[in-house]
């Protein structure tokens, strides 16, 4: 029988409902995995033990008294280190914030606390989620990278810590280390979510997304933090979606129509992801899906470098005040990007911006009715060696466009590191995105398992 | 080719600009600590330069396909 923290969110409610398990047993089983790899790993900034098994009870007392509350009731949930939490530390992973404590939740922990959530604690995130190194251990590998910047959250999912964690992506911080770490990654259309009470990097780019073990279950964490949050400049006015119940009741005569990403943009992968690339798109042709070549428009072209010059205006901005006074306590990285992002012409910037709604249009009408989604490699190569957190090049471009974008792992290559892919839709398109992703996984049917680390 | 030297034109320009301002702004030093980030930059500058636009390409960010219609947006802040 498999332990309560080997299952994903899916699994674990079910049983939680059913009588079968308890929150109190889940959260003692996921805590235990923490106290066994924590000093190997180093995914977690906050560990709120004596809370989170506070909370497991009440949730168990409650779910006994009056059952469910929904598919969270009772699941635990890390999160990442810029999320404010009322009363418990969130640092940004920075020396400048190193002991601040909020005073309330931040939009998304309101909602997961509605919803029954049990939060766990505070992953490690790079400094200010930019560019540094992460302390954090990949799994799979202790000499390359977790990715970044939501590290330690994808490591905490892989290795069964918890079943999902949050993360946010302003380049690729959410599906790169999904893709790096062998799990599902959902970054989901600009403005979906309420990014409220999460510390920035770039205000119009940054988008929060959450790291799962099956497409379900990100499709759960979506229906329960979406919907319009006037508190959030960004967000949309859009109701909240019901995903997870258009997965449950789809027709399973169904097969997508997928647009594979070529041209000089998919040749920024190496042999080895285009190879995997080649073999997922033969399976899900093999098993009746629709799979045509689709070659992006021009704007594709210098949409990485709108995402660069954007990003490090807005983070120039985000942090100028401080900076003016602490500028060594800022990482390399991450202050180096605030001082060029001070130097950036205006021109520059509103030229970014303008290249990222052409870009915008031109993917909506690539998308059109032609595909339900497009398929791209996750990332140009495996995970690379620690003095990075990788290279964002095939998610920026989705970001900068704030379309949704969905990773799934496919393999493990030959020295066993995590090989995946990313399904990207139009704006708002998340249910189309996630029925494509759960009938690649359902189609591929791929279980990477738990990556085997030896406990220090 | 000639779309190439004009890239690399580009690349070399707005590179000078910008150390020549990271130079008056945070030093010779630090301008060297730097360089890495400042290319990084100056190319992406430069890359822009390149596309072509006119006053129909509104820019993109907090406008309606983007998120909320700014009509009916409040001017909250995204954190505290």
């Amino acid at each position: 029988m498999s332990r309560p923290s080997s299952l994903t969110i899916s699994q674990a409610a079910r049983q939680i409902a059913r009588g079968d398990l308890s929150p109190v047993e889940l959260v003692q089983d996921c805590l235990d995995v923490i106290e066994m790899l924590e000093p190997r790993l180093r995914a977690w900034e906050t560990i709120d033990r004596p809370g989170a098994m506070e909370t497991a009870h009440a949730a168990t007392n409650e779910i006994t008294k009056n059952g469910v509350r929904g598919p969270l009731h009772g699941i635990p949930v890390g999160l990442k280190d810029i999320y404010f939490t009322n009363g418990m530390r969130t640092s940004m992973g920075s020396r400048v914030y190193a002991n601040f404590i909020p005073e309330y939740d931040c939009a998304a922990v309101e909602a997961l606390k509605a919803s029954g959530a049990i939060i766990l604690g505070k992953t490690v995130t790079t400094e200010f989620a930019s560019g540094d190194p992460s302390v954090t251990l990949n799994p799979w590998n202790q000499g390359r990278t977790p990715g970044g910047s939501s590290s330690g959250s994808s490591v905490a999912v892989a290795v069964g810590m918890c079943p999902v964690a949050t993360g946010s992506q302003t380049a690729g911080s959410v599906n790169r280390p999904a893709a790096y770490n062998g799990i599902v990654g959902l970054k989901p259309t600009y403005g979906r979510v309420s990014r409220w009470g999460v510390f920035p990097v770039s205000w119009t780019l940054d988008t929060l997304g959450w790291m799962t073990r099956e497409v379900r279950d990100a499709a759960i964490m979506l229906d329960a933090l979406s919907g319009y949050d006037p508190r959030d400049p960004g967000s949309a006015n859009r109701p909240p979606t019901s995903s997870t119940l258009s997965l449950d009741y789809e027709d399973l005569a169904w097969t997508p129509r997928i647009g594979i990403v070529a041209g000089p943009f998919a040749d920024l992968a190496d042999l080895e992801t285009k190879a995997n690339l080649h073999q997922v798109s033969e399976a899900l042709a093999g098993a009746g899906a629709i799979v045509d070549f689709i070659d992006l428009p021009d704007s594709v072209l210098g949409i990485n470098e709108a995402q660069v010059i954007i990003d490090y205006s807005e983070a120039a901005q985000v942090h100028r005040e401080i900076h003016s006074q602490r500028a060594i306590d800022f990482a390399p990285n991450v202050r180096s990007r605030i001082e060029a992002g001070q130097l950036i012409p205006s021109s520059a910037y509103v030229q970014a911006q303008q290249l990222r709604r052409r870009f915008r249009r031109d993917m909506e009408d690539a998308i059109g009715g032609a595909f339900d989604a497009l398929l791209s490699p996750a990332t140009p190569a495996v995970a690379p060696t620690p003095e990075t957190t990788g290279n964002p090049a095939f998610q920026a471009p989705w970001t900068t466009a704030g379309l949704p974008a969905l990773n799934i792992p496919t393999a493990l290559n030959p020295v066993g590191l995590p090989l995946g892919v990313q399904f990207i839709a139009r704006g708002f398109e998340e249910e189309r995105l996630l029925r494509v992703g759960r009938w690649a996984e359902r189609t591929l049917d791929v279980d990477l398992g738990v990556p085997e680390v030896a406990p220090r | 080719m000639s779309e190439m030297n004009t890239l690399e034109e580009a690349r070399a320009r707005a590179y000078l600009k910008i150390r020549e301002a990271s130079v008056v702004r945070w030093g010779e030093e630090r301008t060297a600590e730097i360089e890495d980030t400042l290319r990084k930059t100056s190319d992406s500058i430069a890359r822009l330069s390149l596309f072509k636009f006119d006053h129909t390409d509104t820019p993109g960010a907090f406008l309606s396909e983007f998120g909320v219609d700014p009509e009916t947006a409040s001017q909250g802040n995204t954190s505290e």
